[in-house]
């Protein structure tokens, strides 16, 4: 007779169970991320002497008179001693000691049998019933996973989860507890049905008061939802929160009345806003939030990026143009792209060009409220063109000629030479000084900054709370929040406390194009981003050392990685100079980009050895100039406080720090982005729409990125002598090529930015440039049949 | 008798030695036309004629005016003393409303313009071969003139005695008015050769000059004779607002025709506008020069009325470290100046005497008869030729403050600082022709530079300004030129220093020397043979040391500390206009000299262009040979560490670089870009450089990409077994 070990035959299904049974429990150790990938592993070396074992063995205690001993075998084919042995049969066994031999015993001669998943069950207990609840765990797995079958393994289990939840809760785990308990709950409902949902309903009272305790009572009003939904009304924590939270949002709602009878709308919204967020289920809530509407329709936006100065026309500051544009409006203002060059919009009127371009004809619209006169406007031109004066423009001043004033309400400007775009260098705001004192002014004006706070107010002008009436529910009030995390912003906009996102990841843009109360659009133009230098830093001198930067940085993985996680080239594009890409080759606005110079590759090799030819350059200057060897100090690089800008430079600090250049991020507030900026580069997000001259306005003596290279400058001017648009172009084109070679700034990639708006906001242009850009036209839904906020 | 004449006499009392002085040399010159023609440069006072002019708001009253110009002629004989010969007379009413409307910027053709000037038909049988006023006035039966300018004529007249028998009393006497005849008919008749000659405005006749010949009028109130006669004309005017009196002066140099610029000062109290206007005056009279010789970095000039100079604060007198800004004037046949032209972006600093070995006997002559000279002027009779030429007599009578014998001179030397390529202080030297130098008078704060380029004169946008220190030679950058071709230079706050330019020159050359010995021993040190001996070995390694320390003398240089520098009294200073790699100007200059200096450049547009296309496509270039020996070295890396696949990949990306014919394919297709005349022509001399630099380029790819150095890998890594099959597209890296 030969016996022999027959191997377990397990169910797929009872397999997956036991896996996300065994997963629960690794959770409630504590250990559950590392637990769930590797339990086998775990469990393994954590399985103590028994389990630990080479093979299972049973031990067959012999009876007292033949000297009680205990011996190990291999396991026995059967698993439970069979009723009715005769005593003279004999089993036949072989010793663990002895594993080559085979013994027989007289059932007579065995007092018991214990066999080996008995043992380890029974231990089981034994560690429960000793709160070594890890212990007991640990023989749990190894039985849940090889002894599936056995007999009251299920109950331990329950029996186990039950307790060792209760042990949670004692320690304060909260979370773990209910997670265990709601598990219990689901896998078997049966168990201790009362206890387990008495504890649960404990411990969801524990849990919500500590988020309420925490001012989360976002967390606890979603929490409370859950129970609501999973357990019923009748939940004891259900029936608690739900009248507490009630009388809390009622006393919100209270003081939202309070606020808004005081007139102090934008506090009173806040706090209707945050009543909701307490106890959505309060109508008069949403009463009063359409009361305020009516009465002060107001929109909340959400920003990534805080405002610093105001200008409509900013070329590198996205905050101020954003903004800006609220306040002030620019002499011209950039529209669209067109065939040819931007469309523009004149801020007293309309405007013509002759037809040999020489002239620019400006009439007046009388019905324009504004105190600037044909006289004013045509002495701020020329006193741009002065050199002596202090809003004296170069740009501006080589192609102005004169001007003349022809009447009441037009100006001729006279160029010195045919140009095509010469309104695209006037977007000017016009100062307040006293001759054109409060001359074009946006429809918003700033209300006074809080600095504690991080918001930003504009309220209408000429708009009185109580005395004046908004129109058509145009907002009286742009409230532009500070958000440093694209996440709690997402989270504000889906929770209705911001109507308006500014910017958003492809990602987070398509999770909300799926909600239905949101509408996701895509600006009409992308911003191209670049690294400027602007230090006297030795190194960032030498274009070779500018070219080493580039080469160690994997721009097209940062891009596509961590940056917008998108593959979408609509989403983001390297681009090889400071111009639009556009959206391919019929992109009116990719008249500049010269297709023929690509983008310079990521490579570390290159980038090292660029890096020692740099030195040996500078090494054989200073020798010759007998000054001490410049050494490759720690680049600074200034960035804007802005989720991506900060990932990118993180990123790119990583990068040149693995082929030698050492660099740390200095982040910037949007005034200090200039060329006094204390770090030696500065990333910078450009909204470089027109080519033609906003390439001036970056490398040209004003400019950001201001250069001293003989061949950027030549070809500043060659652009500025064109006179048509072929020229143009080709100048353009060619300048793009000399960038690449001499990298007066350093290219990046383009991005298309997303915005999100609730649609109770009606006005904003599917193809807007900027989100201000027709703000007069945005007005609040009042008697929407959505919701004005959350659900 | 009047009381300017009572001051005039007084005056007359108290100058009588020294005019008896001036007047024993004076009249002794003047014996002959001949005599009075050939003055003696350096013993020679410059004749001064101050017109002034007491604007109408001018509330004083006709005895403080002369007591005014009493003063102001005492103060200023005082100061200049023998070097100056002194005239004083009120500006003629015609030219006042110039002065009044005018003062700063008045040229001398708003003085001429006006003036009755003869003009001879050239058509008119009568006049062909008159070319002169005496010839005309002998020659010709009557001048025609308007009747106002009949009256202008005999009014000027009245004001001076004239001669009889002269040029000017025929003149007067033949000069006609035709009833009912007008300036028109007068201009037409003239024009048609109907008549033989007129005396008209000059404004009016310049127009004609084809058909006629304007002769020079030297009659006494004329610019021509005054020009002609004097040397300088100072410009003084007077005027008032509110309670303030206002001095403006400004300076003529005759013979050079040049107009200074303007010097004011003011005052609430009228006995201090005398001094207030000499001060004026003395800013505003600059001494001058003549260029005796003259070299490329050098020059000897001859200073005026230096001999006639002892004391150092004469502002007449010329010192080591002035700065001389030169003038050229060449004359017609007929003494009538065709050429009256600065010499542009040139100067002339002055440096002290090195006196030759003839000079120097003469000076140890002369320094015995100093003592004497000095103490008693009006026994000194100096002709030229006998005086030493480093050394002043003194003749202004001074006892203050003995000269400077080491700073002194008549005849001096200067470094030349000029333009790139300029002739300096050089050129054809003739009767005809001078070069005079007047000491340069900075007004303003700073001065603009208009970079323009020649023939076009467009504006030079975007070069770069550079300064290069005249003692160190070291460049500094200043900026760059706006699109006007503008920069702005400021007055150095401090002035800089320079050296002499032998000095410069022997030290330049001692450098030299230097450098070859140092290379010479170096050399030498590294071709040793390998049986030398150990003495001679250390003699040789000795001899480097010694060569290179004598070399760190000239690298160790403090230029604080050099004793043969020398300051210079105004700020001098070089610039260079730079674009991209090529210096297009070196440029002397003296910030604050005049508000704007126009430099005309050499059209450089192109070759800038073509510049920086060669000189980013060698960056490509570089980073190619460097990633392609990269790769090549990690291929035999991995091949020698048995890493066949990792081998295989940087094969794979060492396929993938540009080949020779690739880049050579691309910079043909600049190179016809750049040389490409659509765009627009190209000089020469442009196109010469723009080929230089692409064949330079060129032969770079031919040294460094075309070689085997990819066959050598790929047979390598073959001979490995690895797989060398790889994809064939190449890319352009970083392009």
């Amino acid at each position: 007779m030969s016996i022999g070990f027959t191997s377990h035959q397990y169910r797929p299904s009872a397999i997956a169970c036991n896996i996300r049974i065994l997963a629960l429990i690794c959770l409630i150790l504590g250990s559950f991320t590392e637990a769930s990938k590797c339990y086998g592993q775990e469990i393994e070396r954590l399985e103590p002497d028994l389990i630990d074992a080479k093979e299972p063995f049973d031990v067959i205690v012999v009876t007292e008179d033949k000297g009680g001993e205990e011996v190990k075998i291999l396991t026995l084919s059967f698993r439970e001693t069979p009723p009715n042995v005769d005593p003279k049969d004999k089993l036949e066994v072989v010793i663990t000691k002895f594993p080559d031999r085979r013994y027989e015993i007289a059932w007579r001669y065995i007092d018991k049998i214990l066999y080996y998943e008995q043992r380890i069950y029974d231990e089981a207990k034994e560690k429960m019933a000793a709160q070594d609840y890890s212990g007991a765990f640990q023989n749990l797995s190894f039985l849940l996973k090889n002894y599936p079958n056995m007999p009251n393994l299920e109950q331990l289990r329950l029996q186990f989860i039950f307790d060792s939840a209760l042990e949670r809760y004692k320690k304060g785990e909260l979370r773990q507890t209910l997670s265990a308990l709601e598990e219990l709950r689901l896998t078997a409902p049966a168990y201790e049905a009362n206890r387990v949902m008495t504890a649960l309903s404990r411990v969801a009272d524990s849990l919500i008061t500590e988020y309420q305790e925490g001012g989360d009572l976002g967390s606890a009003q979603t929490m409370l939802d859950r129970m609501k939904r999973q357990y019923g009304p009748d939940l004891p924590v259900v029936t608690k929160w739900e009248a507490k939270l009630e009388a809390m949002a009622r006393a919100k709602l209270a003081e939202a009345r309070r606020l808004a009878d005081q007139k102090k709308y934008r506090a009173a919204w806040k706090a209707a806003v945050q009543a909701l967020g307490i106890f959505p289920d309060v109508d008069e809530v949403k009463d009063l939030m359409e009361e305020i509407n009516r009465t002060y329709p107001m929109i909340r936006v959400g920003v990534m990026q805080r405002s610093g100065a105001l200008n409509p026309s900013s070329l590198v500051d996205w905050p101020a143009r954003r903004a800006g544009s609220l306040v002030s409006n620019p002499l011209f203002r950039f529209l669209e792209t067109g065939g040819e060059g931007g469309r523009y919009g004149f801020s007293l009127g309309t405007f013509r060009p002759s037809d040999d371009r020489r002239q620019l004809f400006l009439n007046f619209d009388n019905s324009v409220q504004t105190s600037v006169l044909p006289f004013d406007l045509a002495q701020k031109l020329v006193n741009r063109s002065d050199p002596e004066h202090e809003i004296y423009d170069p740009s501006w001043a080589a192609i102005f000629e004169s001007v003349q004033v022809r009447g009441p309400s037009q100006l001729m400007i006279n160029l010195r030479r045919p140009n095509v775009l010469p309104h695209a260098l006037m977007q000017w705001l016009l100062p307040n000084d006293p001759a054109v004192q409060g001359s074009l002014p946006g429809e918003y004006q700033l209300a006074p900054v809080d600095r504690k706070v991080p918001e930003m107010s504009f309220k209408l002008r000429g708009f009185v709370p109580g005395e004046s009436e908004s129109v058509n529910g145009q907002p009286v009030e742009i409230v532009e929040i500070f958000y440093d995390d694209p996440k709690e912003a997402v989270n504000d906009l889906l929770l209705g406390d911001i109507d308006v996102l500014d910017q958003l990841y492809p990602a987070d843009a398509v999770r909300l194009k799926a909600d239905e109360r949101l509408l996701v659009g895509r600006y009409a133009l992308p911003t191209s981003h670049m690294l400027i230098p602007i230090s006297d830093h030795a190194y960032l001198q030498s274009p070779t050392f500018r070219r080493a930067l580039l080469c160690a940085t994997d721009r097209d993985g940062m891009l596509r990685g961590e940056l917008l996680n998108s593959d979408s080239r609509e989403d983001g594009r390297l681009i090889s100079g400071p111009f639009p890409i556009g959206d391919g080759d019929n992109d009116p606005l990719a008249y500049a980009y010269n297709n023929k110079v690509t983008s310079t590759e990521y490579s570390p090799p290159l980038a090292r050895l660029l890096l020692l030819m740099t030195t040996k350059e500078l090494v054989r200057a200073a020798t010759k100039k007998r000054e001490p060897e410049p050494k490759l100090e720690k680049l600074l690089i200034g960035c804007p406080d802005f989720e991506f800008a900060r990932v990118a430079v993180q990123a790119m600090i990583q990068q040149w720090t693995s082929v030698g250049i050492k660099a740390e991020m200095v982040l910037l507030k949007p005034e200090e982005i200039n060329k006094d900026a204390p770090c030696d580069l500065v990333y910078v997000i450009t909204t470089m729409w027109e080519p033609a001259t906003d390439i001036e306005r970056l490398l040209g003596g004003n400019g950001l990125a201001a250069t001293d290279n003989s061949y950027i400058v030549q070809g500043l001017e060659r652009l500025r002598e064109c006179r048509n648009w072929p020229q143009i172009r080709s100048s353009l084109q060619e300048m793009h090529q000399l960038i690449d070679y001499h990298l007066p700034i350093l290219p990046l990639w383009q991005v298309r930015d997303r915005y999100a708006i609730s649609r109770k906001v009606e006005g904003l242009r599917n193809d807007t440039v900027s989100l201000y850009q027709d703000i007069q036209d945005w007005r609040i839904l009042i008697d929407s049949s959505q919701p004005v906020s959350r659900k | 008798m009047s009381s300017q004449q009572i001051t005039n006499r007084l005056a007359l009392r108290r100058w009588a030695p020294l005019l008896l002085f001036a007047s024993c040399i004076f009249s002794t010159l003047a014996k002959t036309p001949a005599q009075d023609s050939v003055k003696i440069w350096e013993y020679s006072p410059y004749e001064v004629e101050i017109w002034y002019a007491f604007q109408p708001e001018v509330n004083i009253s006709d005895i403080a005016r002369q007591q005014f110009i009493s003063d102001l002629t005492h103060e200023l004989n005082r100061t200049y003393r023998a070097a100056w010969r002194i005239q004083t007379s009120e500006l003629a009413p015609e030219w006042s409303g110039i002065a009044r409307r005018n003062f700063e910027e008045f040229t001398t053709n708003d003085l001429t313009e006006n003036e009755l000037t003869l003009a001879v038909a050239i058509k008119h049988e009568s006049c062909k071969t008159i070319r002169t006023l005496e010839a005309a006035v002998e020659k010709l039966d009557e001048i025609l003139v308007t009747e106002s300018g009949m009256a202008r004529l005999l009014r000027a007249a009245s004001r001076f005695e004239i001669e009889k028998g002269s040029a000017t009393e025929q003149l007067l006497a033949k000069c006609k008015v035709q009833e009912g005849m007008d300036l028109e008919q007068i201009k037409e008749k003239l024009a048609n050769a109907e008549i033989p000659c007129a005396m008209l405005p000059r404004s009016e006749l310049l127009p004609m000059l084809e058909k006629v010949r304007m002769l020079l009028t030297t009659i006494p109130w004329h610019t021509d004779n005054i020009l002609k006669s004097k040397d300088k004309v100072i410009f003084l005017s007077i005027g008032q607002e509110g309670d303030r009196f206002t001095i403006q002066a400004r300076e003529l140099d005759c013979p050079m025709q040049f107009l200074g610029a303007t010097f004011s000062a003011s005052t609430f109290y009228w006995p201090h506008a005398s001094r207030n206007a000499s001060h004026c005056v003395v800013k505003a009279f600059a001494p001058i020069a003549r260029v005796e010789e003259a070299d490329a970095l050098s020059a000897t000039l001859l200073h005026r009325a230096g001999g006639l100079i002892v004391r150092n604060e004469n502002p007449a007198k010329l010192k080591v470290g002035d700065v001389m800004q030169p003038i050229v004037r060449r004359d017609g046949k007929n003494g009538v100046p065709t050429l009256l032209q600065p010499i542009a972006w040139t100067f002339a600093v002055l440096t002290p005497p090195v006196p030759d070995e003839d000079e120097e006997k003469e000076s140890e002559n002369a320094a015995g008869n100093a003592t004497d000279a000095e103490t008693d002027a009006a026994e000194v009779d100096a002709p030229a030729e006998a005086t030493p030429s480093n050394f002043s007599v003194a003749t202004d009578g001074s006892e203050e403050e003995p000269l400077d014998p080491t700073d002194a001179g008549i005849k001096m030397n200067a470094n030349v600082y000029t333009y790139s390529n300029g002739p300096g202080l050089q050129g054809r030297r003739n009767r005809r022709t001078q070069r005079i130098l007047l000491r340069v008078r900075p007004t303003v704060g700073e001065t603009d530079i208009k970079a323009v380029i020649r023939n076009t004169l467009k504006p030079q946008a975007g070069s770069f300004i550079y300064q290069r220190d005249l003692l160190t030679g070291e460049f500094e950058e200043l900026g760059r030129t706006d699109w006007r071709g503008r920069f702005t230079v400021k007055v150095p706050e401090k002035n800089g220093k320079f050296l002499e330019a032998r000095e410069r020159k022997r030290r330049l050359f001692a450098k030299r020397d230097a450098q070859q010995a140092a290379n010479i021993a170096k050399k030498d040190l590294d071709d040793v043979p390998e049986d030398i001996s150990p003495e001679d070995l250390k003699a040789k390694q000795q001899a480097v040391k010694d060569t290179e320390a004598a070399l760190a003398v000239f690298d160790e240089y403090d230029p604080e500390s050099d004793l043969d520098s020398i300051p210079l009294n105004y700020p001098l200073i070089e610039i260079y206009i730079k674009n991209g790699n090529k210096a297009l100007a070196k440029l002397p200059m003296v910030p604050g000299l005049k508000p704007i200096e126009v430099a005309e450049v050499a059209d450089d547009q192109r070759r800038l262009q073509a510049e920086a296309f060669i000189r980013g496509f060698q960056g490509d270039i570089t980073a190619v040979i460097g990633l392609r020996n990269v790769m090549a070295a990690r291929i035999k890396m991995h091949l020698t560490d048995n890493r066949l696949d990792d081998a295989t990949q940087s094969l794979v990306r060492m396929r993938e670089i540009p080949t020779y014919d690739q880049l050579n394919d691309e910079l043909d297709s600049i190179q016809r870009v750049m040389l490409d005349e659509k765009r627009g022509p190209i000089g020469i001399s442009q196109k010469r450089e723009i080929d230089g630099m692409f064949q330079i380029t060129s032969d770079m790819l031919q040294s460094y990409l075309q070689d085997s150095l990819f066959q050598q890998s790929l047979k390598a890594v073959e001979d490995a077994g690895g797989d060398t099959v790889g994809p064939k597209k190449r890319n352009m890296i970083g392009n």
